[in-house]
C-alpha cells in the first residue's frame, strides 16, 4: 500500500543518463537497460531522492504542498508509477 | 595497387563461377562472402549489383551461402536454403523467392552483428550534405517514399537501416537496392518506367517483393558519411492532405529508440548516440498522398536554415 508516509529512495546502484528538451526527458537507467519519458515531476522527485530518501509528504512540498485529495492521488500515482518502472523503492524499515 | 572490379565489370559466365567460389561483395563498409548457384540470385546481383565493388582482399564481415536443400525438395517444388557462419532463424523458401531472400539475409547479417554502430529501422536519404532519416514501421510507404525521393535526385544512403557512427554522430552509407512490396512495386514503375527492377516475387512472407537498383551515384558514394538534419516519420495515407508536423524531441527520440535493431545491446552508449542524433536533428510526423506534394515538401526542407 503507498501512502504519502512511505519513504522512497533511487533503486540502489543505478546511474541514470538523461536527455531533456522542452520539459521532457528521455531517461536511461543503466542497470534494468530501460529507457523511459519522463516530466520534469518525476525528474524533481527523481533528482531530489538522488541526494537523500524522502517520504510523500516530503517530496510533495518540492512542488508547494497544500495538495487536494485528487492531487494526493494524482501525487501517489506518480510515485507508484516511478516504482513500477524500477527508479524508486521504499525505503527498508 | 589492383583496380577496383565491379561486379558489372564481369562476364555472366564469370560472375555465375565466382558466386559459386564465393564473391566478396563490398556494400558501404561491409564485405559479404555471398556463394550461391541459384540462377534467381545470380541474376539478381548481376542485375541490381553491377555497380558495387568486388574485394579481393580474402576478408569478409559475413559469410552467407544460399543453396537447394538436399532430398526430393531439390527437384519436387524447388526450395532454397540459407546458410551463414553463424546459426539463423531462416526457413526454406521456394525458389522463385531466392533474391529476395537474399535481400532479406544481408539485411539481418547487418542487423543482428554489427554493433560498432547504431543501426535503427529506416531509410536514409541525403542532399545538399543533410541527410533525412525516414524510420516507419511497414505498410507505413517508408520505402516508397525512399524511391521517390531517390529518384527526385536525392542520395540513398539505405532503404532499411540507419547507420550511426556513435563517435562522429554521421550516418554511414550502406546503399543497397530498395525493397518495393505489393502496390508500390506498380506505383514506383508507373512514375519511373525505366527504373531496374528485379522481377517480382509473389506471396512471400511480406506479400510480392520486387528490388529496385541503387542508383549508380549512390553507390559510387557509398565512402561519403552524411550529416544527419531531420528524423522524419512517414505515413500514407489515401486522401490524407499533406501535413508535416513538429515532434517534440524527447518523443521522437523514445520513438527512434523503439525502431532501433541494437540500442538496446548498446546500453548507456546507444542512449548517448540517440541523444546526440537527436539533438542535432529536427523531428516530424509526416502524412502525404500526392507524390509530387511529398517530393516538394521536402524540398522545402532544404531551403530552410
Amino acid at each position: 500500500m503507498v501512502s504519502l508516509a512511505l519513504a522512497w529512495r533511487l533503486t540502489p546502484l543505478q546511474r541514470l543518463a538523461r536527455r531533456c528538451w522542452e520539459g521532457e526527458c528521455v531517461v536511461f537507467n543503466d542497470v534494468t537497460g530501460d529507457t523511459h519519458l519522463l516530466g520534469d515531476e518525476a525528474l524533481t522527485i527523481l533528482a531530489h531522492l538522488a541526494s537523500r530518501p524522502a517520504d510523500g509528504h516530503s517530496l510533495q512540498l518540492l512542488f508547494g504542498g497544500n495538495f487536494g485529495a485528487e492531487e494526493n492521488e494524482e501525487f501517489l500515482e506518480l510515485l507508484r508509477h516511478l516504482g513500477q518502472l524500477e527508479l524508486i523503492e521504499p525505503c527498508p524499515p | 595497387m589492383s583496380p577496383v572490379t565491379t561486379v558489372g565489370a564481369m562476364p555472366r559466365a564469370l560472375l555465375a563461377k565466382r558466386l559459386a567460389q564465393g564473391l566478396h561483395l563490398q556494400t558501404g563498409p561491409f564485405i559479404t562472402c555471398v556463394r550461391t548457384s541459384i540462377d534467381v540470385v545470380v541474376d539478381g546481383i548481376a542485375r541490381l549489383y553491377a555497380d558495387y565493388p568486388v574485394s579481393d582482399a580474402g576478408y569478409a564481415d559475413f559469410r552467407l551461402t544460399l543453396a537447394p536443400p538436399p532430398g526430393l525438395r531439390r527437384w519436387f517444388r524447388p526450395q532454397v536454403c540459407a546458410e551463414f557462419d553463424l546459426p539463423s532463424h531462416f526457413l526454406p523458401m521456394p525458389r522463385a523467392h531466392a533474391f529476395a531472400m537474399f535481400e532479406w539475409m544481408m539485411n539481418w547479417c547487418i542487423s543482428s552483428r554489427v554493433n560498432h554502430y547504431l543501426i535503427i529501422h529506416a531509410a536514409v536519404v541525403e542532399r545538399g550534405g543533410r541527410a533525412v532519416i525516414l524510420p516507419a514501421p511497414p505498410g507505413s510507404g517508408k520505402s516508397t517514399l525512399c524511391a521517390i525521393l531517390v529518384n527526385a535526385g536525392w542520395r540513398l544512403l539505405s532503404d532499411e537501416l540507419a547507420l550511426v557512427d556513435p563517435e562522429s554522430g554521421m550516418l554511414i552509407p550502406a546503399p543497397r537496392p530498395i525493397s518495393l512490396k505489393n502496390q508500390s512495386i506498380d506505383v514506383v514503375r508507373r512514375l519511373v518506367p525505366s527504373a531496374v527492377m528485379s522481377p517480382p516475387a509473389h506471396d512471400t512472407l511480406k506479400g510480392s517483393v520486387a528490388h529496385w537498383k541503387a542508383p549508380s551515384d549512390s553507390v559510387a558514394r557509398a565512402d561519403e558519411p552524411a550529416m544527419p538534419a531531420w528524423v522524419i516519420y512517414p505515413r500514407y495515407q489515401a486522401g490524407a492532405a499533406l501535413a508535416l508536423q513538429r515532434l517534440p524531441k524527447a518523443r521522437s527520440m523514445m520513438r527512434l529508440a523503439e525502431n532501433g535493431f541494437n540500442y538496446s545491446e548498446l546500453g548507456a552508449a546507444g542512449f548517448e548516440a540517440l541523444g546526440d542524433l537527436i539533438e542535432r536533428c529536427d523531428s516530424y510526423d509526416f502524412s502525404y498522398s500526392v507524390i509530387d506534394e511529398a517530393v516538394a515538401a521536402f524540398e522545402q526542407l532544404l531551403g530552410s536554415p
